[in-house]
C-alpha cells in the first residue's frame, strides 16, 4: 500500500461515526465587536485602524489631487528606484500627471530579477480590497504585479478607491471567491512588516517593507 | 541520560535561575496584557467563538479524508506535486529526493514547526546543503545553535544583550543591545539569501480544502520572501492542518492572532494556490507540498485523544503553563513544549520515554481555559497518565498504597485517626525538614480544619 492510501486509511478507521455532513455556519455579528473607532464611516475605521498599526493614510478628493499628493510622497526617491503594477487607475494617473510618469514604470510583462526588485526603493500596487474593521489590504498577484513588487521594496505604496473597502475579512473572501483570475498568490497585508522576536519589543521592518502608505481616491 | 532524567535535571537548574524566570515573566506579562486587550477589542463573544471554530475543526476531522482528497485534486491542477509522508523518515527522503533533482546547494526556511518534527536543519547539514533561518527568532536560535524555546516565540529566552553579543560573534555586527539595531542587522543578513537560495521552504497554517490553497501566518514578511523569490518552493504541513473553505478564515485567522500574539490579524497572512501560473509576472517555478502524517493518524482510533488534532499552535497553553513558566521550554527536549507537547509528545514518541510529560502538570487547566479551539488539554494530560499507568509493570506498592489511601479517606473515623497520627509525626520530623536550603516548611497550626469548622458552627 502506498503512503498515501495507508494515511488515508487509518484517518477512515475511527471510534465513532461522523456526526455532522455539514461544515457548522456561524455568522460575523454573533462573534465579533462592533466597530471600533470614533464612527460607523467605513473610511474612517480604515484609516483609525491603519494608523494604530504605523501605517500611513492618505484620502484625495480626486485624480488630480492624487497625482500631487504621489509627487509629493515620491520627490525624495529618484525614478528608478520606483516602479509600480499597470492597473486601470494607476495608467490614468501616469497619463494625467506627466510629472509622475518616471516614477510609474510597469514591471508588468518585463522578466525582472530579484537583484534589481532588491535595488528599488519603492513599490506601488493597486489592491482587491480593503478591510475596515482590521485596517488590512487584500491583494493578489494578477491585481499588485506579482509577490516580489510589494514585499522587496522597503516602502510599499497602495493605490485604491474608496468604494472598495469592505467592513470584515469575511466579505473580503467572498470578492476573492467570485474572482476568476487564475492567481497564485494573495495576502492580507496588516501594517508595515513588523516583529517582536526580541524581548517582545516591537520593531518595523523586519524583512519586509518598512513603509506602508496608503492613497484612497472618495468615490 | 534518559528523557526524564534530563527533565528533572534541566527543571532543576532553571526553577532556581531567577534571570531566566525574570525574562520568561517579563515576555509573557507584555503578551497577557495584549491578548486580554485584543480579546475583548476584538471579539464580542470569545466563548462562542472558540466553540465554533471547535465544531468546525471537529466537522474537519469526521470528513479529513475527502477534505484531504479534495486539497490534492484542486492544488495539484495547478502544477503542484503533493507528497505523502507517513514519518519523519519519509519526510526527509521527499526533500532530499527534491533538492537533488533541482541541485540545490541553498534553502532558505520560514518558521515551521513540521520542520523541527522531522529535524530538517540537521538533515540538510547531513547532505551538505546550507540551510538559513529566517525568522528573527529563529535566526537566534539557529546562530546559538539552540532549539527553538518556544512554538510562537522561539527567543523568548534570550536578552537583548545576548542577542547583540550573539550577533557580534557570528554576525561580526557592531555591539549594541537595541532592539531596533539588532532587527536591522538581521535584516541586512538575510536579504540578499532570499534571493540567492535555491529553494523557500516553510510551513503553513492552514490547508484549505475547497479552494485547494495553504496559508501562512507571519509578521516579519520573511515568509512571504520566501515563498517569492527561490525557484522552488517546499511547504511541509501537518495533515490536521485543514480547514473547509477560504471564508473560515475570516474566524481562525483573528482567532489564530488574538491567542497567538495579541494582534486582530498578523502582520501578513498569505494564501498560496500554486507555482507562478501563466500571465504572472513572478513566484517560484515549481511547488511542492509534503503532507506529514508523523503519529498523527494514530489517534483517529483513540476517540478521547482526536480532538488534540484541533490545535491550530497558537501557543497560548505554553504561555498559561505554570510549569512552562517555571521550568522553560528547552526543558521539555520536544520541537512542542507545554501542556500540548506534554500531550501530543507520549502519545507520537511513545510511553517509554515521554510519559513523564503527562506528569509535569499541576492540573491546573489554565490550558484548557486559554485554547481558542476548547481543547480539554488537561484532561487529555490525565489521560496519558492513565496510559502511562497502564502500561507500567512496576509500581506495585504505588498500587497498595492507593488501595490503602481510598480505604483510609472513605471512613470519617479512620481519616481522623490518619491524620492526627500525620500532624504529630510531621511536628516530629519538622526540625530535620526545615533544613531544606531551598523551601521553608510552614509550621502545622495548633488546630486542624475539622476541629476550626466544628468551633466555627458552634459558634454561629
Amino acid at each position: 500500500m502506498n503512503s498515501k492510501n495507508e494515511i488515508l486509511s487509518r484517518l477512515r478507521q475511527r471510534g465513532s461515526p461522523a456526526r455532522e455532513d455539514n461544515a457548522p455556519q456561524w455568522e460575523d455579528k454573533d462573534l465579533f465587536a462592533d466597530f471600533p473607532g470614533p464612527s460607523d464611516n467605513l473610511i474612517d475605521i480604515f484609516s483609525h485602524q491603519l494608523n494604530k498599526l504605523s501605517g500611513d493614510f492618505h484620502l484625495v478628493n480626486n485624480k488630480e489631487e492624487m497625482v500631487k499628493t504621489l509627487k509629493s510622497l515620491l520627490e525624495d526617491s529618484e525614478p528608478e528606484q520606483c516602479k509600480a503594477h499597470k492597473s486601470p487607475l494607476i495608467d490614468e494617473l501616469k497619463m494625467l500627471g506627466p510629472e509622475i510618469r518616471d516614477y510609474l514604470t510597469f514591471i508588468d510583462g518585463d522578466e525582472i530579477s530579484s537583484e534589481e526588485f532588491e535595488r528599488l526603493e519603492v513599490g506601488i500596487t493597486g489592491a482587491d480590497c480593503l478591510i475596515a474593521r482590521t485596517g488590512s489590504i487584500l491583494l493578489h498577484t494578477v491585481s499588485a504585479g506579482g509577490r516580489r513588487l510589494s514585499v522587496l521594496p522597503p516602502t510599499h505604496i497602495v493605490i485604491a478607491e474608496e468604494k472598495q473597502i469592505v467592513p470584515s475579512l469575511d466579505e473580503a473572501f467572498n470578492t476573492l471567491d467570485h474572482d476568476q483570475d487564475i492567481w497564485s498568490y494573495a495576502t492580507i497585508i496588516t501594517g508595515p512588516s513588523r516583529t517582536s522576536d526580541i524581548e517582545k519589543q516591537l520593531v518595523l521592518g523586519a524583512h519586509g517593507p518598512k513603509k506602508l502608505i496608503v492613497l484612497i481616491i472618495k468615490s | 541520560m534518559s528523557e526524564l532524567s534530563q527533565f528533572l535535571k534541566q527543571s532543576r537548574l532553571l526553577s532556581r535561575d531567577e534571570n531566566h524566570r525574570l525574562k520568561i515573566l517579563k515576555a509573557i506579562s507584555t503578551y497577557d496584557e495584549k491578548v486580554d486587550e485584543i480579546k475583548t477589542g476584538q471579539f464580542k463573544d470569545w466563548q462562542q467563538a472558540r466553540l465554533t471554530a471547535a465544531e468546525i475543526k471537529e466537522y474537519v476531522l469526521d470528513h479529513l479524508p475527502s477534505l484531504l482528497e479534495e486539497f490534492e485534486e484542486k492544488i495539484s491542477s495547478r502544477g503542484v506535486e503533493v507528497l505523502w509522508a507517513r514519518d519523519k523518515e519519509e519526510a526527509q527522503k521527499y526533500f532530499v529526493e527534491i533538492a537533488t533533482r533541482h541541485q540545490a546547494k541553498k534553502v532558505v526556511k520560514s518558521k515551521s514547526m513540521t520542520t523541527e518534527e522531522i529535524e530538517f536543519n540537521e538533515l540538510c547539514h547531513d547532505n551538505g546543503i546550507e540551510v538559513i533561518e529566517s525568522d528573527l527568532g529563529e535566526l537566534i536560535v539557529q546562530l546559538a545553535d539552540e532549539k527553538p524555546y518556544h512554538i510562537v516565540t522561539p527567543a523568548m529566552h534570550k536578552s537583548k544583550a545576548e542577542i547583540g553579543k550573539l550577533f557580534q560573534e557570528r554576525l561580526g555586527a557592531p555591539e549594541t543591545d537595541n532592539a531596533e539595531q539588532l532587527t536591522m542587522i538581521a535584516r541586512e543578513h538575510l536579504r540578499k539569501t532570499y534571493i540567492t537560495s535555491d529553494i523557500g521552504v516553510t510551513g503553513a497554517n492552514f490547508i484549505v480544502a475547497r479552494e485547494g490553497a495553504l496559508v501562512l501566518t507571519e509578521n516579519e514578511g520573511n515568509g512571504r520572501l520566501t515563498m517569492s523569490c527561490p525557484p522552488i518552493h517546499v511547504a511541509i504541513v501537518g495533515i490536521e492542518k485543514v480547514l473547509p473553505c477560504l471564508s473560515d478564515l475570516s474566524l481562525f485567522l483573528p482567532l489564530l492572532a488574538t491567542s497567538g500574539t495579541g494582534q486582530q490579524l498578523t502582520g501578513y497572512n498569505s494564501i498560496i494556490r500554486g507555482p507562478r501560473q501563466n500571465g504572472e509576472s513572478d513566484g517560484p517555478e515549481k511547488m511542492y507540498v509534503i503532507l506529514l502524517d508523523n503519529g498523527r493518524s494514530k489517534l483517529f482510533k483513540k476517540d478521547r485523544f482526536r480532538s488534540i488534532l484541533r490545535c491550530i499552535r497558537c501557543g497560548a497553553c505554553l504561555n498559561a503553563c505554570p510549569v512552562y513558566r517555571t521550568v522553560g521550554g528547552h526543558t521539555y527536549h520536544t520541537p512542542y513544549q507545554g501542556p500540548i507537547g506534554s500531550v501530543i509528545t507520549p502519545q507520537f514518541r511513545g510511553m517509554e520515554n515521554w510519559s513523564h510529560l503527562a506528569f509535569a502538570s499541576s492540573l491546573c487547566a489554565a490550558c484548557s481555559s486559554v485554547c481558542p479551539v476548547n481543547i480539554n488539554i488537561h484532561e487529555l494530560l490525565l489521560e496519558n497518565r492513565w496510559e502511562a499507568h497502564q502500561k507500567s509493570r512496576t509500581g506495585i506498592a504505588w498500587n497498595i498504597g492507593l488501595k490503602f489511601w481510598a480505604w483510609t479517606m472513605s471512613g470519617r473515623l479512620r481519616l481522623n485517626i490518619l491524620s492526627r497520627m500525620g500532624r504529630y509525626t510531621y511536628r516530629l520530623l519538622l526540625p530535620f525538614l526545615s533544613h531544606s536550603k531551598r523551601k521553608r516548611i510552614p509550621d502545622i497550626p495548633s488546630k486542624s480544619f475539622k476541629d476550626m469548622w466544628k468551633k466555627y458552627e458552634q459558634q454561629k
